[in-house]
This record gives structure tokens, C-alpha cells and sequence, in this order.
């Protein structure tokens, strides 16, 4: 593609690439100055009416050209790719009907009416009617979409008016000339014509989306071109005053102009791009409302011109046509009025049901106008206030103050938009707090001053009731005996606000310097890892959280805390605030520490006799020290195991004091079931081949969450019980099975069973089902009250069933290890 | 089993007991300290032993600090049982991570003691 224009020098990229872009404009360019070089110049010999013929072709291709190069623009917005390749079909049309009549006039000399030609330009209407209708609608209501059918009715009628009083009247009543094909052929184009202007009414009045805007004005210019031409042309034909060469012919070439115009202002669109998109709010123009109004008075005028000159018309057409319009005119202004008054009546329904009071007053300070809100809060009867002055309304200023403020002389005042606290002064002189915002407005060319606002009495009481409730609140927060500190959660993690003045004092450190710190200040090194714990079980939702870490005071010295978080969350769940309390246990931690050691001690003072009085008893009755007399190794038998049960007593209530106080707490984690039976088996191995019974475990593969020494100790004891109570030759059996995300251990034994009424309280301290058992036994009576304690620090249970001289099972249950609760119940 | 064993208690008592039950129920050669610094003194002047058994609460030199010192002295694989009136499970298992053979729970029956020690040496704990 070259263009023949002169380049400009100082910007050739510019315009090359403005060239390169849209070369269909170029291409116009040029041909438009070569037509018009031969329209004055006629610089080709020939016939100049069958030359016409040859700058139809052309340009009719420029056309479809430009569209198609335009639909390729919009491929992404389907129905405005398919409204420019209508377009382009509309004008390939054109363009085949201009080269068969080219072919007739020139090659065949014999210009033909009708012919083929006439077939493809009349599918010109039709596809342009088609493109039309996919630009899509921004009319939203029923009653809009009611006024745009009318406005195009009236249009149409208006156009039809000019059509009927050119072309279809005469062919109507002169036509005796023409054939039937002739008549029909000629009649449907101005038809086409006035449906096309219909169409198009349609699009101009009812607004459409903004990627078409600039395009589609250009189409409209080129469709009333087109329709100009064709309606000059067929007056001329029927009138016998057409000859070849007539500007008519020019106006049919220029009105392919527009059409490329449009096509190439078309944009590129993207997908989902909202200027394809109608606005949901139709654009109530007045510029709309002119087309009809243009229409109608085309329409008269054409009509009584008509009448003036009195060519074809009877009477009844005109008045048909005339009431036809005149229908229409007022059908359009009663919609319009209704559209009106349903919107006044919105406005008016939302003015007086605000909760705001509005109050409007002129420059002289007279209120003008009130809503019913504003009368309530000044507590007025219903149009009271109007004419009166505005400074009633307010305690403690005059209108003369007030004037500066909202200007009088047409100019803003300084307090015009300002948002105002004022006192409102009722009816009956009570005052009220209230705010205000000021605004200015022309009404009938007078400035007004309009005042909306609210009585905010019962905010200001709220707010000070807030305050109120605050003050207590930080009472409580200032003076309270533990130490709280608020902190807020920055990027997941807690930052202190605010603490409180025991938290300072507690901590050695000065508000300010707790301010934006964590917890990791104030916790000793060897805690790090239970505020790490807290942070994880925040993260896991709990809500409330104990630990007792311990803290480094400023100075350096350990502070035992009893730090309890409580999290307040967002909607969302991510946490958003931490209180933390913090008590001072550091005395209660020391008397546990000496407590501890105390028991400790007491534990060691006791043993050590019992261990010589127990060695000596072990040397005598071994005989060690020589064959003693009967009765005396009776004795010493019975010292001996007399001493056994005493220290067995000592054992378990150190162990028992020690689980009960908490000190002896259960560190879980995950071991296989059947390792913790295989540790009991073996300790009890020798006790049982001194019982003379069997042991018989079936043990299922499960992995248990447990603190292994202690769950051997519950399981021995049950055992070492069972035992016990066995006859010898019996057998006790032990189990482990799965049930749901538990693990069931059972022991059992088919000693002489336990009644029903007691199935409880064996676990309970020094409780035997027989008083003589604990002398017979040898038991202590805390076992299975240990065993429970063990049990139940795991999160387990542990009872008995039995039936009365069947025997006993002991079972308890334990949490299985998370590993194994993931996998599938196997059973 | 024979051989020379470092008995060390302060306990009198319980120290004689034992004693006598491993002379005369174990048939062991029994030297007795009664006291972390004199079980010390002992190995210094060059005794040797074939097993310690040694208390863990002690005034003074206290068991675990007894084991160390001796560590230095004594042949690094002489086996040390601890005798010991503590019998939590996490109080065994520091024991053991101390190097100790094995822990025997006070009080002991004097008539099994020996078979104790001996069960523990021969690898068993």
C-alpha cells in the first residue's frame, strides 16, 4: 500500500505509522481527491454517467475492506464483531448489484430496470436492519423501552411522510406506467428506506454502549446519506428529471464515505471489556427526545407543503397521517409525564423518610420548606416552620450572626459543605445536640441554603455512657492485682499495646519499654519453646490459654507467672487481639520446690532404716547368720513380710502424692501397645511363676499416645492384682484392641469376681472388697486408685466389670498415637 | 561369681548388711568406703576392683559425683551398680545415662542381692 500524498518532513514516523494503522483512511483520501480532480476536470473521456458506475466499485470495496478490518478489531465482543460484518455483507452487497449494473450500462450498453442488481441492493436493507438490532440495549425500564418505541414510531411515521409524498404516492397514483415488477421493485426501497430510518431512530434515541459511540455516528451519517440519495433519486426517476451524471450519483459515491470513517475509528476490544458493555443506566437525553420532535415537525411540514401544492394527496391521507402523529406526540408525553411523576414520587418519598431533617431557607434567612423529619426533631406541627426565620431553630445565635457564615450576596459562606455541631432549639425551648452540614443550591435562579442533620442527643449519650464504662473498665485494668497485658496480633504475631501497672511492676520493666514488645522479652530461655507451644495452640483455635512459664525480670531474677491468654478473633478466626494475665506464682512454685524436696527426703529418711531392718531381717531369715528355732523364723518370716508391705505402702503414697499435686505430670508420646504388655510380662515373669499362673496376652499392633513407664506401671499393677487374686494353675488373660481412635486394654481373671455395688469404688484409696485382703494379699490398698490417676492424666478411663465368681476384667482405655487415628479401623 | 568388689555407703548399717551379704551369700571379697572421698582414696592408692557398688544419695560426695571421679581412676569399663531408694523410672534412666551397669532399688533383700549384681554383670540389667 503507497499513498500518493506528501509526506510531512518534520514527522514521516508519526504519519507512517498513523498510514500503516489505518491505511483504509489513506486510501480515501486519495481516491476522494481523484473523483474530485474528475468531477471538475472530467479528465476521463466518456460517458460521465457510465463512469459514475466506475467509482462506485471501488470505493463499495474500500468499504468492505475497512468493516472487515474493523470486525477483526472487535473479535473479542461478538456482537460488535458481528454488527460490523453485517455491515460489511450489506456493502459486499452493494458492491455485487454496482458491477452487474456496470456490466449492463457499459459492457451490454442496455441499462436495465429491474434486474439482478436490484436483488442484492435491496438485501442491503435488510442486513443493515440486522446490524443494527445487535448493538445492544441501555434502555432499563418498561416505560423507557415504551418511549423509545414510541419515539421511533414517530420518527418513522414523520420519515414515511417524506417518502409517501415522494415516492410511493406517485408510483401509488400515477404508476399506470410501470409494470407490477417496477412498481413492486421501486416501492420497496423507499420502504427499506424508512424501516432502515426506523432502525436507526432506535439506536440514536435509546443510547448505546461506548465502543460504538464515535463509529456508530459516523454509520448514522452515512445511512442518512445513503437514504437522502435514494429518496432524491427516486423523486427524480419518477419525475423524469434524472439524467446521468446528477449530483445525486456523487452523493451515492460520498456516502460510502462515512461508512469507512466509521470502520476505521473502530477501537480493538478485549474480552469482557466494559466499554462493549451497555451501562445499566440509560442516558435520558434531551438530545434524544429532538429525533422525534424533529421527525414530527419534517412530517407536517412535508405534509402541509403537500397540501399547499395539492398533487397526489386525497384528504383522508393527510388527516390519517396527521392524527397518526399527533397520536403519537401525545402518547410519548403521557409516558414521559408518568416516568416523571413515578421518579418525583421516588424523591419525594426518600426527602421525607430520611432520618435526616432537612431544612431549606433563603438567603433572608426564612425557611422555605421542611421535612417531616426535620419537624420532629424540632418538635414543630406539621407547617409550622415555613416562614419563619431559620435562627429559631438554633439557641444561641441570631440569623445576623449566621448570614457571614452561609454568605448572602449569592457567594459561599465559609461553613457552606462543612460538617456543624450546633444546639437545636424545639417548640418548647428544651435544647438539643445536634450536627449539620450546610449546602447551597439554585432554585428558579434564587440562591438556597439547605441544612440536613440529625439530632445525635442519643449518640452523645451513648458516647458518653461509652466513656463512662471505659473509665471503669481501665479502673479495673489499672488496679488489678495481676498483671494484664493487651496485645494486638502484627503479621500473625502479638505485639503489647498496653499493660497494666502490676504487669510493669511484676516484670521490672516501664510501660514504655513493654510497649511493641512480645512475651520473648519477659520469658526465660528454657520457656521459649511453651510460648512457642501457646503461639501453635492460638494458631489451632483455642481461645483460652494456661501455662506457667517462667520470666526474667528486668533486673535478671525468675519470676514464676501463671500466664492465662484469652484471644479475641476476627470474623474470619485470625486471632486480632491477646490478653495476657499474668499472676505471680513464684512462692507457690518455692513452697512446691520445698514441698518436693521434703517429700523427697522424707521418701530417702524412711527407706534407709527399712533397708537395714529389712537386710537384717534377709540375713537372719536366710539363715546367714545360723539356723534359727522355728518359732523364730516364724517371727522373722513375719517381720520380713510385714516390712515388704511397709515399704510397698511408702512407695505408693510418695507415688500417689506425687501424681495427685500434679508434679508427676505424663510426658505422651507414641509406642507401640504391645512393647508396653512385653515390659509388664517381664516384670511380673517372676511373680508369676511363684503364683503358679499363666499369662496369656493377645495384643493387636497399635501405637498409642503414652508416657511409657507410667502405662507399665498401671499395666503391672493390674496384673500384678489379677495374680493375686488368682487360684494357682489359673490363667490371666491380656488384651489390646482398637476401638474408634482409642486403644482398650483389658486384664482378666477368673478369680472370685467383685461385687456390683463396688465396681467403683476399688478405685478409691485403701478400699478393698475384703478388709482381710489387705493382710492376705499383701496389698496397699492405692494400686488401682494410682492406676486410675495414671489413667486418667493420659485422658483415659479405667473401670472394672465382673460377675460374681466368674472372675474380673479390669479394662482402661488410652488415646491412640494422631499417626494411628489417620489410618483406617482395621477390625 | 568371685571377686574383688567396692562397696561404698554411708549408711553403717545398710553398708554391714551388704556386705555381709555379698561375702557370705555372693562369696565376693568386699572392701567397704563408707563415703564418695574414701571410695576415691581407695582406687587411688591402687586397688582394683572388679565391680563398685555404689549409693547414689551421699552427704558430701554424693554417688553420680563418686562415679565420675572414679572414672578417672578406674579402668573405664569397671561396672558400677548404684544402689538407690529413688525408684522413678526417669531416676533409673539417669543413672544409666551416667554409665552405670545397673540400679538396685533400696531396700534389697539381702538373700537375692548377690544374684542381683551378678545378673547385671552378665549383661542383663
Amino acid at each position: 500500500m503507497h499513498s500518493p500524498m506528501e509526506l510531512d518532513d518534520m514527522e514521516p514516523v508519526d504519519l507512517r505509522n498513523w498510514i500503516r494503522s489505518r491505511p483504509e483512511l489513506a486510501i480515501l483520501a486519495a481516491f476522494l481527491a481523484v473523483y474530485a480532480s474528475w468531477l471538475a476536470l472530467s479528465w476521463i473521456p466518456g460517458d460521465p454517467q457510465k463512469l459514475q458506475i466506475l467509482f462506485l466499485a471501488p470505493i463499495d470495496a474500500l468499504v468492505v475492506c475497512s468493516t472487515w478490518r474493523a470486525s477483526r478489531r472487535c473479535a473479542e465482543t461478538p456482537w460488535l464483531r458481528n454488527f460490523w460484518l453485517l455491515v460489511m455483507l450489506g456493502w459486499s452487497a452493494e458492491l455485487i448489484g454496482d458491477l452487474i449494473l456496470a456490466v449492463y450500462d457499459i459492457v451490454l450498453n442496455h441499462p436495465a430496470f429491474p434486474s439482478v442488481a436490484d436483488l442484492f441492493f435491496l438485501s442491503f436493507y435488510p442486513l443493515l436492519l440486522l446490524a443494527l438490532t445487535r448493538v445492544p440495549s441501555a434502555a432499563a425500564t418498561r416505560s423507557q423501552r415504551l418511549r423509545i418505541a414510541l419515539d421511533c414510531a414517530t420518527i418513522v411515521v414523520g420519515g414515511g411522510a417524506a417518502v409517501w409524498y415522494f415516492l410511493l404516492g406517485p408510483i401509488v397514483t400515477e404508476g399506470g406506467g410501470l409494470t407490477f415488477l417496477e412498481a413492486a421493485v421501486s416501492i420497496a426501497y423507499p420502504i427499506g428506506d424508512v424501516l432502515l430510518l426506523g432502525a436507526l431512530a432506535l439506536v440514536m434515541v435509546r443510547g448505546g454502549p461506548e465502543a460504538l459511540r464515535l463509529p456508530l455516528r459516523w454509520v448514522v451519517a452515512g445511512l442518512l446519506m445513503l437514504i437522502s440519495a435514494d429518496t432524491i433519486y427516486g423523486a427524480a426517476q419518477l419525475h423524469g428529471t434524472y439524467s446521468p451524471g446528477d449530483p445525486v450519483d456523487t452523493l451515492y459515491v460520498l456516502s460510502a464515505a462515512p461508512f469507512i470513517l466509521a470502520a476505521a475509528r473502530q477501537r480493538w476490544t478485549v474480552r469482557g471489556d466494559p466499554r462493549g458493555q451497555v451501562q445499566a443506566r440509560a442516558e435520558s437525553s434531551l438530545r434524544a427526545s429532538r429525533l422525534p420532535l424533529l421527525a414530527m415537525v419534517v412530517g407536517f411540514g412535508v405534509l402541509l407543503g403537500t397540501q399547499w401544492q395539492d398533487q397526489f394527496f386525497p384528504d383522508l391521507s393527510l388527516l390519517i397521517f396527521a392524527l397518526a402523529l399527533a397520536g403519537l406526540v401525545a402518547a410519548r408525553q403521557y409516558f414521559a409525564q408518568v416516568e416523571l411523576i413515578q421518579l418525583q414520587g421516588r424523591v419525594q418519598t426518600i426527602v421525607e423518610n430520611v432520618a435526616e431533617g432537612i431544612v431549606s431557607f433563603n438567603e433572608g434567612g426564612m425557611i422555605i420548606w421542611v421535612n417531616p423529619a426535620a419537624e420532629m426533631y424540632f418538635g414543630a406541627a406539621p407547617g409550622s416552620l415555613e416562614g419563619k426565620c431559620v435562627d429559631t431553630l438554633f439557641d444561641g445565635i441570631a440569623w445576623s450572626q449566621m448570614a457571614p457564615m452561609v454568605g448572602v450576596d449569592g457567594a459561599p459562606g465559609p461553613v457552606i459543605g462543612e460538617r456543624l455541631k450546633f444546639s437545636g432549639r424545639r417548640g418548647d425551648g428544651s435544647v438539643f445536640p445536634a450536627e449539620i452540614v450546610v449546602t447551597e443550591a439554585r432554585l428558579d435562579g434564587e440562591r438556597i441554603l439547605i441544612s440536613i442533620g440529625q439530632d445525635v442527643s442519643e449518640r452523645v449519650r451513648s458516647e458518653e455512657a461509652l466513656k463512662e464504662s471505659e473509665r471503669r473498665f481501665h479502673g479495673i485494668f489499672d488496679n488489678a492485682g495481676i498483671g494484664i497485658a493487651f496485645s494486638a496480633f502484627v503479621d500473625g504475631e502479638p505485639r503489647i499495646v498496653e499493660v497494666n501497672d502490676a504487669f510493669a511492676r511484676m516484670t521490672g520493666y516501664s510501660p514504655e519499654e513493654l510497649r511493641g514488645a512480645d512475651f520473648s522479652l519477659i520469658t526465660h530461655r528454657d520457656d521459649l519453646a511453651e510460648l512457642a507451644e501457646m503461639g501453635a495452640a492460638v494458631a489451632a483455635g483455642e481461645d483460652s490459654i494456661a501455662r506457667e512459664p517462667r520470666c526474667v525480670r528486668k533486673d535478671g531474677t525468675i519470676l514464676w507467672g501463671a500466664l492465662t491468654v484469652s484471644i479475641l478473633r476476627e470474623e474470619s478466626g485470625a486471632p486480632r487481639f491477646a490478653i495476657g494475665m499474668l499472676a505471680d506464682v513464684t512462692a507457690r512454685k518455692e513452697a512446691e520446690r520445698i514441698k518436693d524436696e521434703f517429700v523427697s527426703v522424707v521418701g530417702h529418711e524412711l527407706r534407709t532404716p527399712l533397708t537395714s531392718i529389712r537386710g537384717s531381717l534377709g540375713l537372719l531369715e536366710g539363715g546367714v547368720m545360723g539356723e534359727l528355732p522355728e518359732e523364730a523364723a516364724q517371727m522373722i518370716a513375719t517381720a520380713v513380710s510385714s516390712t515388704d508391705r511397709l515399704v510397698r505402702l511408702i512407695n505408693d503414697i510418695l507415688d500417689i502424692e506425687r501424681i495427685d499435686s500434679g508434679r508427676a505430670g505424663v510426658e505422651l508420646a507414641p509406642v507401640a501397645a504391645a512393647e508396653l504388655v512385653e515390659q509388664s510380662l517381664q516384670l511380673l515373669a517372676p511373680v508369676a511363676e511363684e503364683a503358679g499362673v499363666a499369662i496369656g496376652a493377645e495384643v493387636e499392633s497399635l501405637t498409642v499416645a503414652a508416657d511409657s513407664d507410667r502405662v507399665v506401671q498401671v499395666i503391672t499393677n493390674l496384673i500384678g492384682n489379677a495374680i493375686k487374686f488368682s487360684e494357682r494353675g489359673a490363667t490371666v488373660s491380656i488384651g489390646v484392641e482398637r476401638d474408634r481412635d482409642r486403644c482398650v486394654f483389658s486384664v482378666r481373671d477368673g478369680g472370685r469376681g467383685i461385687p456390683a455395688d463396688q465396681l467403683e469404688s476399688i478405685f478409691e484409696r485403701f478400699s478393698q472388697v475384703d478388709a482381710s485382703d489387705a493382710r492376705e494379699r499383701g496389698g496397699t490398698g492405692l494400686g488401682l486408685a494410682i492406676a486410675r490417676s495414671i489413667v486418667e492424666q493420659h485422658g483415659g478411663r479405667i473401670w472394672a466389670e465382673s460377675v460374681e465368681g466368674e472372675g474380673t476384667t479390669l479394662r482402661f482405655v488410652l488415646p491412640l498415637a494422631p499417626a494411628e487415628v489417620g489410618t483406617a479401623d482395621r477390625r | 561369681m568371685s571377686g574383688r568388689l567396692l562397696l561404698v555407703d554411708d549408711d553403717d548399717a545398710i553398708r554391714e548388711i551388704a556386705r555381709l551379704s555379698l561375702e557370705r551369700v555372693g562369696g565376693w571379697e568386699v572392701v567397704s568406703a563408707a563415703g564418695g572421698g574414701e571410695a576415691v582414696e581407695i582406687v587411688e592408692d591402687g586397688a582394683v576392683f572388679d565391680v563398685v557398688v555404689l549409693d547414689v544419695m551421699m552427704p558430701g560426695i554424693d554417688g553420680p559425683t563418686t562415679l565420675e571421679r572414679l572414672r578417672g581412676s578406674l579402668c573405664a569399663d569397671v561396672p558400677v551398680i548404684f544402689l538407690t531408694a529413688k525408684l522413678q523410672a526417669a531416676d533409673r534412666r539417669r543413672l544409666h545415662a551416667l554409665g552405670a551397669a545397673g540400679v538396685i532399688a533400696k531396700p534389697f533383700d539381702p538373700m537375692t542381692l548377690p544374684g542381683e549384681v551378678e545378673r547385671i554383670l552378665e549383661g542383663g540389667s
